[in-house]
């Protein structure tokens, strides 16, 4: 099956899964029972609410079957985004509820005056509120990233948990056996699914360590981790591929990060893999340099789809922000490695000269393969004679060559880089079946 | 851009739906 059909295959599957209640709930009626169509648009609101919500983990639960075809960051961002969707679909159900007489009072978890199948369904209510808010506001409530990570996974069960309790208690439609099956199918396939993530895959892991060789300083507060495979074979990956690098004492720990492979993939007779990290966050800034030759690691990867071996071109345009250098500085090594003779234009953007990572190996990799190098300096000095600003039409234009609307383009960097660097390709007319980017700013 | 735009699409369709849903639970049932 090629990657179109398998695509629509797997949109088909989620579509059906969160509009299946609303299938099942309307089946099941008998003449005699409609609540008016205010009172029904809120009760189906809310199976489509919880049916998104129960579907949430299946997104990020990095199944390769449906990561490999998608890529993850498209998988998490598109997580990020149904969860509001999902926000507002289940904001809509109290709220429609109450236009139509219901108390607001049933929104308190506390009330005693409630029965409790009201209450799971404000708890439910209130944590979706609080993972979205904490989510969406988590770097500027200094959340560090593995606290987040934690919480959100513990207020996700409540919330689904709260969610699932009162759907399956509320009576009416989920009274019926069919109903309660189908709710009862949706929590087993996630608590499935959580078994897989949290206990069936560490324990593939743990088989399967790592071990830091070295821990290289790099411009620009960065630093390389190169790592060795411990009594295994390692694994192959595709140029511009990532892995989540643990470095809890066990891959059971939840603090994960996804970094991207920055060698070659074209292993050394080891296996060995680099990573590089840029100081950015509390990990990276606080634990990553002082990583010793030694340390064990636990890696879960590859994944990703944004690879010049998915997306073959007769010549490729790479534009990379700051760390977002790394997949494309290992898309360079392997073609350097490989003896691939196709040309790579590579815009290579930074706010000081200073920042640009792997400044010599670009220059050496130079000398081994057809790659133009063009700097852009977002904060010149006065000294600075070459690209400066941002990457818009007309510094792309000036830089590429005769027929490269044919060429395949590589963009990775902060989002909004990404956003801009994606309207001034479509302004020279690139079609954006050739653009392809990654993005990991989730939160 | 293009997730945000396949969200929407996703969030729209899902929406209608509803509606139609809800529309014939009213008015199959009463």
């Amino acid at each position: 099956m090629n990657t179109v059909i398998r695509g629509t295959f797997w949109f088909g599957i989620y579509l059906f899964l969160i509009a299946f209640p609303l299938a099942v709930a309307l089946l099941g009626r008998r003449p005699g029972e409609g609540r008016g169509f205010w009172v029904e648009f809120a009760v189906a609101c809310g199976y489509v609410g919880l049916a998104i919500m129960a579907s949430e983990f299946a997104l990020v639960s990095r199944a390769q079957s449906v990561a490999g075809i998608f890529g993850q960051d498209a998988m998490q961002h598109f997580h990020k985004q149904m969860g509001y969707a999902a926000t507002g679909f289940v904001l809509a159900h109290p709220t429609l509820l109450f236009m139509q007489g219901l108390p607001w009072g049933m929104l308190n978890p506390f009330s005693q005056e409630h029965r409790w199948v009201w209450r799971f369904g404000a708890i439910g209510f209130w944590a979706l509120i609080l993972l979205i808010f904490v989510a969406r506001f988590r770097k500027r409530l200094r959340i560090s990233y593995q606290w987040w990570h934690v919480t959100h996974a513990f207020i996700t069960c409540v919330a689904v948990l709260g969610a699932l309790v009162h759907a399956y208690l509320v009576g009416h439609d989920s009274a019926r056996p069919a109903m309660r099956i189908l709710w009862m199918c949706y929590l087993f396939v996630l608590f499935g699914l959580a078994v897989q993530y949290r206990i069936l895959r560490p324990l593939k892991m743990w088989r399967k360590p790592w071990e830091v060789m070295e821990n290289i300083t790099e411009h620009g507060s960065a630093r390389t981790l190169l790592l060795r495979p411990v009594a295994h074979s390692g694994f192959s990956f595709a140029p511009g591929q990532f892995a989540w690098l643990n470095t809890g004492k066990t891959p059971f720990h939840f603090d994960q990060h996804p970094i991207s492979m920055s060698s070659s993939a074209e292993n050394g007779s080891n296996g060995e893999i680099a990573f590089t990290i840029k100081g950015l966050g509390d990990w990276s800034r606080e634990v990553v340099p002082f990583l010793t030759p030694g340390t064990r690691m636990w890696l879960d990867g590859p994944y990703g789809v944004f690879s010049v071996d998915r997306d073959q071109g007769p010549g490729f345009v790479m534009i990379g922000h700051g760390v977002g250098i790394t997949p494309l500085h290992s898309m360079c090594k392997t073609l350097a490695a490989r003896g691939d003779s196709r040309p790579v234009v590579l815009f290579y953007c930074a706010r000081q000269f200073e920042e640009f990572i792997f400044r010599e190996e670009f220059e050496e990799l130079q000398t081994r393969m057809p790659l133009k190098l063009i700097y852009i300096l977002e904060h010149p000095s006065e000294a600075w004679r070459g690209e400066s600003g941002h990457i818009t039409s007309d510094v792309l234009l000036r830089h590429l060559p005769k027929y490269y609307k044919r060429y395949q383009f590589f963009v990775c960097g902060s989002g909004s880089l990404m956003d801009s660097v994606e309207q001034s390709l479509q302004e020279i007319g690139v079609v954006s079946e050739l653009v392809h980017s990654e993005r990991f700013d989730v939160v | 851009m293009r997730i945000a735009a396949i969200t929407w699409i996703v969030f729209f369709m899902v929406f209608a739906l509803t509606a139609i849903c809800a529309i014939f639970a009213t008015l199959a049932t009463h």
